[in-house]
């Protein structure tokens, strides 16, 4: 016989009511209803984001729409001198961000003619430039930007090239950091990091005749 | 067998700049101008050439050196634009180099020769290439001069000074030249260089960061001359 048996006093202890357990891991705390409460405001956040975010999306459309609308009305040859005095975009890019050769925006220069077509895109490109200046007043060099890789050193593509492609609102969100680079990438071109990766055996210097050249990567 | 990842074009419209009489006098000879009549002692060759000689090597300043390198054009199957990569590196296509009814035709680009410059007449080019044709020009040449593949955004940063240089040229002789202004060609051209050398503009167009501002500047100087003639 143990001591215990000896003395008459029991080693089990009685299980206490079930809503009161004494194993500390499972006592209800205010955490448990804090973390229930966080959950849900992150998820009605995160539904408020997405709805805000596509809300966003077709309001700068619509101002997108209106402002192309408004400079169609212009002369093209007054849409083409805010273009080249107020952002002082390159003729060849206004070109190819308008879809014709270069000569033809030398006829338009003049007073050539337009098409309905050429003439949407011309307003449009407008439109995007001044509104981009409006959302992000610190690009102040359009054709730098338009012309620099979105994302520099995982690829070539650029805002000129997603321009193109008629992807403003979403380069408007991406210059307003409101996306990042990748997402944008990711939405404008899903094969972009097989297909459009930047050249990283090479690089340009300056040359000791003053010129650039393209050597090898140490 | 390894891929060769050279540039596969998207369409004409993004090598050709222009043909015939849609490219200026004012336009400086360039990379990947085509011309007629001239005569390269090549066999079974009709006169047509393209300049390969990169911009910077076919001038002393503002005027061409003697002798500028090209190679000869002929008749050649045409080569579907996804083929590019593929093979046919002795060549650069060029197809519809008449309008879109001609044959097709290639550069022969192991055959590259000189011309003396003065026939590389102006009035006389057939053909002008993008920014981005010239890219892929280059990336063709280099390729088939050496089995080496530089990448089509290498090549566009080291060519963006030359070729906005030509752009503001081309703006400013159009401007300031017959028919539109009273100086000749050459002089318009002399009076550029002379502008661009001033207060370190050629050296600034050499950075992407002042670039846009020496196109400004450009600009202006035109507007100022204009109404001052």
């Amino acid at each position: 016989m143990t001591a215990q048996q000896q003395s008459g006093v029991s080693s089990v202890r009685e299980v206490g009511e079930r809503d009161q357990t004494f194993t500390p891991q499972i006592v209800r705390s205010p955490l448990l209803d804090l973390r229930a409460d966080v959950a849900q405001t992150r998820d009605q956040a995160r539904a408020l984001a997405r709805d805000s975010g596509r809300l966003h999306d077709d309001v700068q459309g619509m101002d997108l729409s209106t402002r192309t609308a408004a400079y169609m009305r212009l002369e093209p040859t007054d849409v083409l001198e805010m273009l080249s005095d107020d952002f002082t975009l390159p003729w060849s890019l206004v070109a190819r961000l308008t879809g014709v050769s270069a000569p033809a925006v030398r006829k338009w220069r003049r007073g050539g003619d337009l098409t309905v077509d050429n003439r949407t895109r011309l307003a449009g490109l407008a439109a995007f430039c001044v509104i981009l200046h409006e959302v992000w007043p610190m690009i102040t060099d359009v054709p730098l930007y338009l012309s620099s890789p979105v994302a520099p050193g995982l690829s070539t593509v650029t805002p000129a090239d997603l321009l193109e492609e008629g992807k403003a609102v979403a380069l408007l969100n991406q210059a307003t950091n409101r996306s990042s680079a990748e997402d944008l990438l990711d939405a404008t071109r899903p094969d972009w990091r097989d297909a459009t990766g930047p050249d990283l055996r090479h690089r340009v210097v300056t040359a000791s005749d003053g010129h650039p050249a393209i050597v090898p990567v140490d | 067998m390894a891929d060769v990842p050279l540039a596969t074009p998207s369409g004409l419209g993004q090598l050709y700049r222009g043909r015939g009489d849609d490219i200026l006098p004012a336009r400086p000879v360039m990379t990947g101008d085509v011309f007629a009549n001239v005569d390269i002692d090549a066999e079974d060759h009709d006169g047509l050439v393209m300049v390969l000689a990169h911009p910077c090597s076919m001038r002393a300043g503002a005027r061409l050196v003697p002798r500028i390198g090209v190679a000869p054009i002929r008749p050649h199957p045409e080569i579907p634009f996804e083929r590019w990569p593929k093979g046919y590196y002795r060549v650069f296509p060029l197809a519809g180099l008449n309008g879109e009814d001609d044959v097709a035709r290639a550069v022969f680009l192991p055959e590259l020769t000189t011309c003396r410059a003065e026939r590389l007449d102006r009035d006389k080019r057939l053909l002008a290439l993008t920014d981005h044709g010239i890219h892929m020009l280059q990336q063709r040449v280099i390729f088939n001069m050496a089995r080496v593949v530089v990448g089509l955004d290498r090549l566009t940063e080291v060519m963006a000074p030359v070729l906005m240089e030509a752009d503001l040229e081309e703006e400013w002789v159009e401007e300031l030249a017959e028919p539109e202004g009273q100086l000749t060609l050459a002089a318009a051209g002399a009076s550029f260089a002379e502008f661009m050398d001033a207060e370190g503009r050629r050296k600034a167009l050499g950075e992407p960061t002042t670039r846009t501002d020496i196109a400004r500047q450009v600009r202006a100087e035109i507007k100022t001359q204009r109404q001052a003639s």
